[in-house]
C-alpha cells in the first residue's frame, strides 16, 4: 500500500472516533497536521494542475479545430467565391484588391437569393451604370443588374468599378439606387460597377462582407 | 470493525472518484464528437455547394439562349448566343455572337462603265401609229383598248377571260382581240393588232431589259420627254404617257434633232430606236446636205406638205456618220430596213444586240455555312448558274381585286439582283425587274418565283416583306407564297410584330400579319432612312432634312436626334455603350456617332461614298467607294475603313478592289468578312479576334442547395 492510503485511513479513523465519542487514544500531533496539511495540498494542487491542463488541452484543441474548420471553410468559400467570379458580368471587373481587402465580383447566393441570373432577352455581360456622385454616395443607374426584380446589392458588400473597389455601407437601404460607399469614392460618372464580396484581413481575423468568419463559423455551431 | 468501516470509506472513495473520471472522459468525448459533427456537417454544407460533377466526369447537359446583341455590336445584325452547361448544381456560361440578317443594303446604282450604251427611244405619236403594223395579238396575252382608242399590253389580270370592261378601257385577251379588234390596215401593212401596240410590247420589253444603260424617251411632235435616266418607273412612265395624237408625223426633222441629245462622256456607244409606223406627215425640212445623204436620189428625199416624205434613212445614215447606230421598231417595211440599214442599226435589236457584259454582280455573295452563292447576272438578268428552275412554281402579280398573286406561263426573271435575305436555309432575291425569287441554299433549286413583287427584302415572323416595287407597293407575303396585304410607301421596316412604312414625311405602323392600321407619325419632312432596333425596341427613322427620329413601337416620340451632317442621310446603325443606345448615322461621305445626350464624335470619309456599315466590338466598319468619272461599278476604287465607335478614331484603312465593293458578309463560322467586286473577285478580312467570335466564358455559377 501506498503511505498515503495509511495517513488517510488514520485520520479517517480518528474523526470517526471523535464522532462516535469514543475517547482518542491520543491527538494529531503537529508534525502529523503539518505533513497531512501539506500532503492535502499537494493533492490538490495536483489534481488543479491536471484539471487545468485538462482544460487548458480542450480548450486549445477546440480551438485549433475551430481554427482549421474555418481554414477550411474560408479556403472552401474563397474558392467558390473565386470560381463564381464575374459569372455574367464584365470579364474585366473579375477581382480587385485593395490594402488588405480583397474583392470578388458576385453577389453571395443564399437560399433567399440565387445570384445573377440570365435574362430572357437582354444579353449579359450585366452591370450597373453609375449616373451620378455626391459625396461618398454613388446613384447607379440599376440595382437589378440582370433585371430580374430583385436587388443585387445589399448592405456591406462590395462593388467593384471601372475605378476600383469600395464598400457599401452597413446603413445601406437594399434597392435603393443611391448607395453609401465607406468611404470617399475617385468613381466617374458613367463607371461600370458590379457587386462584389469583399474579404478583408483585419487584426482578430478574416472578415467576409463585413463579418468576422471564425466567429461566424463558432456562432453557426 | 475499523477494518470494515475502512474498507467501506475507501470503496465509496473508490467509486466516487471513478465515476468523476468516467463522466469527465464520457462529457470531453461527448463535446468533441458534438463539434466533430456540428463542424462535420458545416464543412459538408459548404462543400456540397462545390462543383465536383465535372471532376467526376458527369456529362453536362447544355442549353441555348439567342438574347439580344451584346454591347458594342450592331442591334440590327447580330444577336447573342449564351450556352449554359449544366453540371449537378454547377452551370458554366459562354457566349459567342450569333448573325440576325447581313447588312444587306439595296444595290441602286448597278452602271458599268465598261458597258454604258445610251439609247434615245424616239417614239412616233401620229395617229398612224393607229393603224395595223403587220402583226397579230399575242394569243394569251392580256390587252386594254383605252378610252382614246389606242390599244396596249396590260398588266396580268385572273378575271379576263375574253373581255371586260373596266374605267381604263376594255381588257381582252389576245385570240379575242385577232378576231374582235382588229386594228384598221391603212397602209396594207397586214395583221390585227395596232402598230402602237406592238410598239409598245417592244417597248416595255425593252426598257425591263436594259435597265443598266441610260435611256431618255423622245416623241417625234414634242422632242425629249424624259432624259437619260437608269430610273425604270420614270422611263416606262414616260412611255405610257405618250398618246398618239398628233397629225403630224416630222420623223426625219425630230431624228436629226436629236442626234446632238446624247451625252459627251460615259457611253460607250449612242443608239436611236425609232418607234414608227413608217409614215412621215409633213416631214423633210431638214437641211439641204442631208436630205439626200446617203446619195440614193430618192425623189421623195425633201419636204412633203403630206404623207410620203423619205428623209428619214438619210438622217439615219447622218446621224451614223456621227456615231449613233439608229434602230427601228415597226412594221417591216422596205423602206424603214433602209432607215436602219443606213443607220447601221437593227430591226427591233434586242438586248444581246448590245453586245452583253461579262456575268457579272452587283450585290453581296449569300454564304450559309460551307455553301457560297454569287448572284450572278448573265446577260443583264440574274440568272445564276448554280440555280435550279425545274420544280419552280411561276407566279405573277394581278392586277385585278384584291392585291394577288396567280399562277403565270413559266418566264425568265428579268433585271439584275439588287436585294438578298437569308433565312434559314432559303434564299431570298429581289431583282431590279420586281421579281421575287426563293432558292433553297445547299441544292440552289429554286421553289417559286412571284413576279411584281420586288424591292428590298425582310422576313420577320415567318412573313416576307418587300418593297417598294415599280408601283411603290410593299408587299407583305407568305413563305408559299401568297400576298398577305399591301401598301404604298417608299421605304419600310419592320419588328416582329409590326411594319412601318414610310410615305414622305409620314411613318405608319401597320400589324403584319393582317395590316390592320396602328398608329402613325409625321415627321418634318421626308424620311429617307428607317430602320428597326430590336434591341431597344426603336423605330429610327432619318429625315430628309438630317434629323433622326427615336420612337417607340407605337411611334411616339422619344427624342430627336441632330447629327448635323451634310447631305442625306443613307444608313443608320444602332448599337449600345454602357447601356446607351448608341447611333451612327452616315450620309454619302461623312459618319456621326451620337447618344440620345450628345455626339460622340464626327468624321468625314476621305471623299468615299460609304456604300455600306456595320458596328461589331466597337468598331464601326464602313465599306466606301470613290466612283470614277462615270460611277461605273467597275470603276474608282473601294475602301474598308474602320473606326473606334466610341471615340472616332481611325483603327485601320484596307484598301478593297479598284471598282465598287459589294458587302461586307460576314461568315462567322470562319471569322472573316468578306466584300466581292463586279467580277466576282472576293477580298477577306480577319474579324477572328473580335470578342465574341469564338465562344467566350461568362463564368461559373453554383446553384445554392436548399
Amino acid at each position: 500500500m501506498l503511505p498515503v492510503f495509511h495517513l488517510s485511513s488514520i485520520l479517517l479513523f480518528r474523526t470517526i472516533d471523535s464522532s462516535k465519542g469514543i475517547r482518542m487514544d491520543r491527538g494529531i500531533s503537529l508534525v502529523e497536521l503539518m505533513i497531512s496539511l501539506t500532503i492535502s495540498t499537494i493533492l490538490i494542487l495536483t489534481l488543479y494542475t491536471m484539471y487545468s491542463l485538462f482544460s487548458k488541452g480542450y480548450i486549445d484543441s477546440r480551438d485549433s479545430w475551430y481554427c482549421m474548420q474555418s481554414l477550411r471553410c474560408a479556403l472552401v468559400q474563397i474558392d467558390a467565391d473565386l470560381r463564381q467570379c464575374a459569372c455574367l458580368m464584365p470579364q474585366d471587373l473579375k477581382v480587385a484588391a485593395m490594402k488588405n481587402s480583397l474583392f470578388i465580383s458576385g453577389a453571395p447566393v443564399t437560399s433567399s437569393y440565387s445570384g445573377i441570373a440570365l435574362h430572357g432577352k437582354l444579353s449579359p455581360p450585366y452591370f450597373s451604370v453609375v449616373r451620378s456622385l455626391e459625396g461618398n454616395r454613388i446613384i447607379l443607374d440599376s440595382v437589378d443588374i440582370d433585371q430580374n426584380n430583385v436587388p443585387d446589392y445589399w448592405a456591406d458588400l462590395g462593388i467593384i468599378t471601372d475605378s476600383g473597389p469600395y464598400v457599401i455601407s452597413h446603413g445601406y437601404s437594399r434597392g435603393s439606387p443611391e448607395i453609401a460607399l465607406t468611404s470617399l469614392p475617385k468613381i466617374k460618372v458613367g463607371d461600370r460597377s458590379v457587386p462584389s464580396i469583399h474579404y478583408e484581413l483585419k487584426e482578430d481575423g478574416l472578415y467576409r462582407n463585413s463579418s468576422c468568419w471564425p466567429r461566424l463559423y463558432g456562432h453557426s455551431m | 470493525m475499523r477494518t470494515n468501516l475502512n474498507d467501506q470509506g475507501w470503496a465509496l472513495m473508490y467509486a466516487v472518484i471513478f465515476c468523476v473520471i468516467i463522466q469527465g472522459i464520457a462529457l470531453i468525448t461527448c463535446n468533441f464528437i458534438s463539434h466533430n459533427a456540428k463542424s462535420g456537417n458545416t464543412f459538408k454544407e459548404l462543400l456540397s455547394q462545390q462543383h465536383t460533377a465535372a471532376l467526376a466526369g458527369m456529362k453536362p447537359s447544355s442549353r441555348g439562349f439567342l438574347l439580344n446583341a451584346p454591347e458594342g455590336w450592331d442591334h440590327l445584325c447580330f444577336s447573342t448566343e449564351v450556352t449554359e452547361r449544366q453540371w449537378g448544381n454547377e452551370s458554366m456560361y459562354s457566349w459567342r455572337i450569333r448573325m440576325n440578317e447581313q447588312p444587306v443594303i439595296d444595290a441602286a446604282n448597278q452602271r458599268l462603265s465598261c458597258w454604258a450604251p445610251s439609247v434615245i427611244i424616239l417614239v412616233d405619236d401620229s395617229k398612224s401609229m393607229l393603224t395595223s403594223g403587220g402583226y397579230s395579238y399575242d394569243e394569251g396575252t392580256l390587252y386594254l383598248e383605252r378610252t382614246g382608242g389606242e390599244i396596249v399590253p396590260a398588266g396580268e389580270r385572273d378575271d379576263v377571260t375574253r373581255t371586260l370592261t373596266a374605267p381604263e378601257g376594255t381588257y381582252f385577251r389576245g385570240g379575242y382581240g385577232n378576231v374582235w379588234y382588229q386594228a384598221h390596215d391603212m397602209y396594207h401593212f397586214g395583221g390585227a393588232m395596232q402598230c402602237w401596240t406592238s410598239i409598245m410590247a417592244y417597248l416595255t420589253n425593252f426598257i425591263e431589259d436594259m435597265d443598266m444603260c441610260s435611256i431618255a424617251v423622245a416623241t417625234v411632235s414634242g422632242g425629249i420627254v424624259q432624259p437619260f435616266t437608269n430610273d425604270r418607273k420614270a422611263l416606262l412612265s414616260a412611255v405610257n404617257g405618250i398618246q398618239p395624237r398628233s397629225h403630224e408625223s416630222r420623223l426625219a426633222e425630230a431624228l436629226l434633232r436629236i442626234i446632238g441629245e446624247f451625252p459627251n462622256t460615259c457611253s460607250t456607244s449612242k443608239h436611236i430606236i425609232i418607234a414608227t409606223s413608217g409614215i412621215a406627215v409633213h416631214d423633210g425640212n431638214i437641211p439641204s446636205s442631208i436630205r439626200d445623204f446617203d446619195g440614193d436620189g430618192n425623189p421623195l428625199d425633201a419636204a412633203i406638205e403630206t404623207e410620203g416624205s423619205h428623209c428619214l434613212d438619210d438622217v439615219a445614215a447622218y446621224a451614223a456618220s456621227k456615231g449613233v447606230h439608229v434602230h427601228v421598231a415597226g412594221p417591216s417595211t422596205p423602206f424603214l430596213k433602209r432607215v436602219y440599214g443606213n443607220g447601221g442599226g437593227a430591226y427591233m435589236p434586242a438586248k444581246s444586240y448590245f453586245g452583253l457584259p461579262a456575268p457579272f454582280i452587283a450585290q453581296m455573295p449569300s454564304i450559309q455555312g460551307k455553301v457560297q452563292r454569287f448572284l450572278t447576272n448573265i446577260d443583264l438578268a440574274f440568272m445564276p448558274e448554280w440555280a435550279g428552275f425545274d420544280a419552280t412554281a411561276y407566279n405573277g402579280l394581278m392586277h385585278n381585286g384584291t392585291p394577288h398573286l396567280g399562277p403565270v406561263p413559266k418566264f425568265n426573271p428579268k433585271g439584275t439582283a439588287t436585294s438578298l435575305y437569308m433565312e434559314g436555309s432559303k434564299l431570298l432575291c429581289a431583282t431590279s425587274r420586281d421579281d421575287l425569287l426563293s432558292f433553297d441554299m445547299a441544292t440552289g433549286a429554286c421553289s417559286w418565283i412571284a413576279g411584281g413583287v420586288g424591292g428590298r427584302i425582310k422576313v420577320r415572323n415567318g412573313m416576307i416583306i418587300t418593297g417598294p416595287n415599280i408601283q411603290g407597293n410593299i408587299t407583305v407575303l407568305s413563305s408559299r407564297p401568297e400576298i398577305g396585304w399591301m401598301s404604298q410607301g417608299e421605304t419600310f421596316t419592320a419588328s416582329q410584330e409590326s411594319v412601318y412604312i414610310a410615305r414622305g414625311s409620314n411613318i405608319v405602323a401597320y400589324t403584319l400579319d393582317g395590316g390592320m392600321f396602328r398608329t402613325q407619325f409625321n415627321a418634318d419632312s421626308k424620311i429617307c432612312v428607317l430602320e428597326y432596333d430590336p434591341c431597344s425596341g426603336s423605330v429610327l427613322a432619318g429625315s430628309q432634312s438630317g434629323l433622326i427620329y427615336v420612337l417607340g413601337q407605337d411611334l411616339l416620340l422619344k427624342t430627336i436626334l441632330t447629327p448635323g451632317l451634310p447631305g442625306t442621310l443613307r444608313s443608320i446603325r444602332s448599337f449600345s455603350l454602357r447601356k446607351e443606345l448608341c447611333i451612327a448615322a452616315l450620309t454619302d461621305t461623312s459618319a456621326v456617332c451620337l447618344t440620345p445626350l450628345k455626339t460622340l464624335w464626327k468624321t468625314d470619309l476621305d471623299g468615299g461614298i460609304c456604300t455600306n456599315a456595320l458596328v461589331m466590338d466597337n468598331k464601326l466598319f464602313i465599306t466606301s467607294w470613290a466612283p470614277g468619272d462615270c460611277e461605273g461599278i467597275d470603276s474608282g476604287s473601294s475602301t474598308l475603313l474602320v473606326l473606334d465607335a466610341k471615340s472616332g478614331e481611325r483603327v485601320s484603312r484596307t484598301p478593297l478592289f479598284e471598282a465598287k465593293a459589294f458587302g461586307p458578309v460576314l461568315d462567322l463560322d470562319a471569322g472573316v468578312l468578306k466584300h466581292a467586286s463586279w467580277k466576282m473577285d472576293l477580298r477577306q478580312t480577319d474579324i477572328s479576334t473580335l470578342a465574341g467570335m469564338k465562344s467566350t466564358s461568362l463564368g461559373y455559377k453554383i446553384k445554392h442547395k436548399r
